[in-house]
């Protein structure tokens, strides 16, 4: 019996033979056993206590192999593969010792031996973050911030134990996805971090020493000045196993850095379909566009579209609105091409996420998209001004600007107001107005600084409201001095909407940054109000992380696993990858009507996934 | 006479096969299924042999170190993994890609049987494999 057992087992590790592989995996207790490549014993608990395996004899017929199981009461479970092995239940209270003993004395019998107890194993990286990557394993952990600029969301956190794309399973098959170049098109990424270093794309040969290309500035350094892309980078592919950060759906991969998206998070058609041209002229076979818009945009669905006939998958965004995709177009998300898979978010329970868009027509699959942990290009900084009287460091020269207290969705917040006696009803800004207001900060320590704050303004056509910085302190306003970051009339509408602007150029000990009211002669409007005023200093280092969320999360969660799906399959058209990803998916009732079929990504489902065998014709028959 | 009608039996059998051997459409459930019609005037047949082949599966895993392919067989009823009279192992041995043909050998039925066939593959990762492939049913006549 000993040495049967231990043939067998050996048998499944050098050759896989279909007795052993039978025989082993209907051993294993429960219906999320995987990864059956590497099967450990567990001492502890090591047989089913009330079923054995029986391997009769070649030449016992049926019926004597159904006499054997029935004259002792016994109950065939199953045919292991075929007839001759099959599983057999005895009878509560019997000794399983005795029974054994006695189906091995019985002549139409082989043998018979105990249905052994198997445990799948699966692969654990030794990144000290892994554990707070819920999506790549669900343990119902509580994520938490991890020193960069956002807090986690309260909403399902924690979330469901074992809702998760099942990677550690996957990663006992494949880790290394360096087979693949997955383009990156965001805001860039902080290449030389310390988890992302040595998954870069190497484009030295082709005048990219920095791993990419910037689009943007339209020069060969791609450096991440806004985050985004570093953390979509991180999710793809954070280096796995080396004992830094956080673990990539591949550990191994070769990322390129496409920087398309600026300072502030914003790109144009200009710097987004030429990234998709360049990354498909340098062999990208994955792109990630963790980005979108509401405008349907020929040349940028020229260059997807060509990216399709270059075979390359193209996962992006749903969007972050809320919004049905089936109703509300959006960009690329929209697009027909077979190439695109847009893709929704799902939280730690795997319920749709409140911002993600949905739409069971247009979004072709959900992944996780809330509470992700992932890489930063360094640490943020913000400075913050209460806006509120008195007045600090603002110098007003001109007069007409002043404080108040103003309710957005009836939370208070302190405003910088010009009329000083604003109140969107009947005071208004002055004629012949040139009213501003400055204040001079020390930025020095960042390497990337932007200017945010939220902005209500009604103003009538030749009067405005000016932003500018100046590097040397003082009026920004001043004859020569502005650089102007904004001019902007007309009205929001009685809405405060957010302005954001890179004044990286203004960083050191003086950067002032101020706003101007001017006005003609004659109309005239109720003014302008600022509230959150805040300036964002990143200051580069190799070791910051940051939790965030969006379908900008979850896109590239897909972008991995089909760069897994790829790597796995070198000969995969992008069409064969993305059937694999889908037919691999889990699929939620709960998400039907949110997301096409209810699916979600799951990296098993999708790595695993073997199709129906067809095609299946006879030859001859030899008689 | 006796001799020249076993030839003209060997004849329409062979065009018979040809004209019944037949693949199914896929559902999940069971696929229609022919009946046998053995009487006890039938004949033996003698060792029959039935080789199929299959397009090979596209996944990498598949035609690589423990893949392969299990055949399913079974006379007069479906066959799938509770129900088979015989299930074959075609494993990747080597080159590029896993077989995709084999020989059911002889079981030595008597005629007529209808042999429902079905196809799937395994990997390292299922060894239990895929999906059965649609059946296939080849009538071996009187």
């Amino acid at each position: 019996m000993t040495r049967k057992k231990t043939i067998c087992i050996l048998t499944l590790f050098k050759d896989m033979t279909f007795f052993c592989a039978i025989l082993v995996m209907t051993t294993l207790a429960t219906p999320h056993a995987r990864a059956q490549q590497q099967l450990q014993l567990d001492e502890s608990e090591k047989y089913v206590p009330d079923e054995i395996i029986v391997k009769f004899k070649a030449a016992a017929s049926r019926t004597q192999r159904q006499h054997a199981i029935g004259r002792r009461g016994h109950r065939k479970m199953r045919d292991l593969g075929r007839p001759e092995l099959t599983q057999i239940k005895i009878n509560r209270g019997e000794d399983l010792k005795a029974m054994l003993s006695a189906y091995n004395r019985d002549p139409n019998v082989e043998f018979a031996q105990h249905n052994y107890r198997y445990r799948a194993t699966s692969t654990t990286p030794n990144d000290p973050l892994f554990w707070q990557l819920w999506a790549l394993k669900n343990d119902g952990q509580t994520i938490f911030s991890w020193g960069g600029p956002n807090n986690p969301n309260s909403t399902n956190n924690p979330g469901v134990t074992g809702y998760d794309m099942n990677l550690p399973a996957a990663w006992d098959y494949l880790t290394d996805c360096s087979s693949v170049i997955v383009a990156v098109i965001d805001s860039g990424i902080q290449y030389n971090h310390a988890d992302l270093v040595n998954n870069m794309w190497d484009g030295s040969g082709v005048g990219a020493p920095n791993h990419g290309w910037d689009f943007v500035d339209n020069d060969n350094d791609p450096m991440d000045q806004n985050g985004h892309g570093t953390h979509v980078a991180g999710i793809i592919a954070a280096e796995g196993n080396n004992g830094v950060g956080t673990t990539g759906v591949c550990w191994k991969a070769k990322l390129m850095a496409l920087r398309a998206l600026d300072t502030t998070g914003a790109g144009t058609t200009g710097t987004i379909a030429t990234a998709v041209d360049w990354a498909r002229a340098q062999g990208a076979k994955v792109i990630n566009m963790s980005l979108g818009g509401s405008t349907p945009d020929p040349t940028l669905a020229t260059a997807i579209d060509n990216a399709r006939v270059a075979d390359i998958v193209v996962a992006t965004a749903a969007g972050n609105n809320g919004k049905n995709n089936d109703t509300i177009q959006y960009y690329p998300c929209n697009y027909s091409m077979s190439n695109i898979v847009c893709v929704g978010a799902i939280d730690q329970a795997y319920q749709y996420a409140s911002f993600s868009n949905f739409g069971q027509f247009n979004v072709d699959i959900a992944a996780p998209g809330t509470n992700i942990v992932s890489e930063w290009p360094g640490t943020v900084t913000a400075i913050t001004d209460p806006l509120s009287n008195p007045p600090g460091g603002w110098t007003n020269v001109g007069g007409g600007w002043g404080y108040t207290t103003l309710a957005v969705s009836g939370t208070p917040y302190g405003a910088l107001v010009n009329p000083a006696n604003y109140n969107h009803f009947t005071a208004t800004y002055a004629d012949a107005a040139d009213n501003r207001m400055y204040q001079t900060f020390n930025l020095t320590g960042a390497d990337v600084a932007t200017l945010e704050y939220y902005l209500a303004r009604d103003f009538t056509a030749n009067d405005s409201i000016k932003t500018a910085y100046f590097a040397g302190g003082g009026d920004p306003f001043a004859a020569g001095m502005p650089t102007l970051l904004d001019s902007l009339t007309g009205t929001s509408s009685g809405t405060a909407q957010r302005q954001e602007y890179d004044i990286t150029p203004c960083i050191g000990m003086t950067c002032s940054i101020g706003f101007q009211v001017t006005s003609d002669a004659t109309t005239h409007s109720f003014g302008a109000a600022i509230l959150l005023f805040q300036l964002n200093l990143l200051a580069y280092n190799l070791v910051s992380y940051n939790v965030t969320e969006g379908t900008s999360m979850a896109t590239p969660h897909v972008s991995g696993l089909a760069a897994m799906i790829r790597a796995m399959n070198p000969s995969f058209a992008s069409a064969n990858t993305i059937e694999q990803l889908y037919l691999g998916a889990r699929t939620l009732n709960t998400l039907i009507g949110s997301v096409k079929n209810g699916r979600v990504a799951d990296a098993w489902g999708s790595v695993s996934y073997l199709r129906p065998t067809t095609g299946t014709h006879l030859v001859s028959i030899q008689y | 006479m006796q001799a020249l009608r076993k030839r003209t039996t060997i004849i329409a059998l062979y065009l018979s096969v040809g004209l019944l051997a037949t693949a199914c459409k896929q559902t999940e459930g069971n696929p229609p299924f022919i009946p046998g019609r053995a009487t006890a005037t039938t004949k033996p047949l003698g060792p029959v042999s039935i080789t199929i082949a299959w397009d090979a599966n596209i996944e990498q895993a598949v035609n690589n170190t423990g893949g392969g392919y299990f055949v399913c067989y079974n006379v007069d009823a479906d066959c799938d993994d509770t129900n088979a009279l015989g299930l074959l192992n075609v494993p990747y041995v080597s080159g590029v890609a896993a077989p995709t043909t084999t020989t059911i050998p002889d079981i030595k039925l008597r005629a007529p049987h209808v042999y429902n066939i079905r196809v799937r593959a395994y990997s390292i990762l299922r060894p239990l494999g895929g999906s059965w492939g649609p059946a296939m049913q080849v009538t071996v006549p009187r």
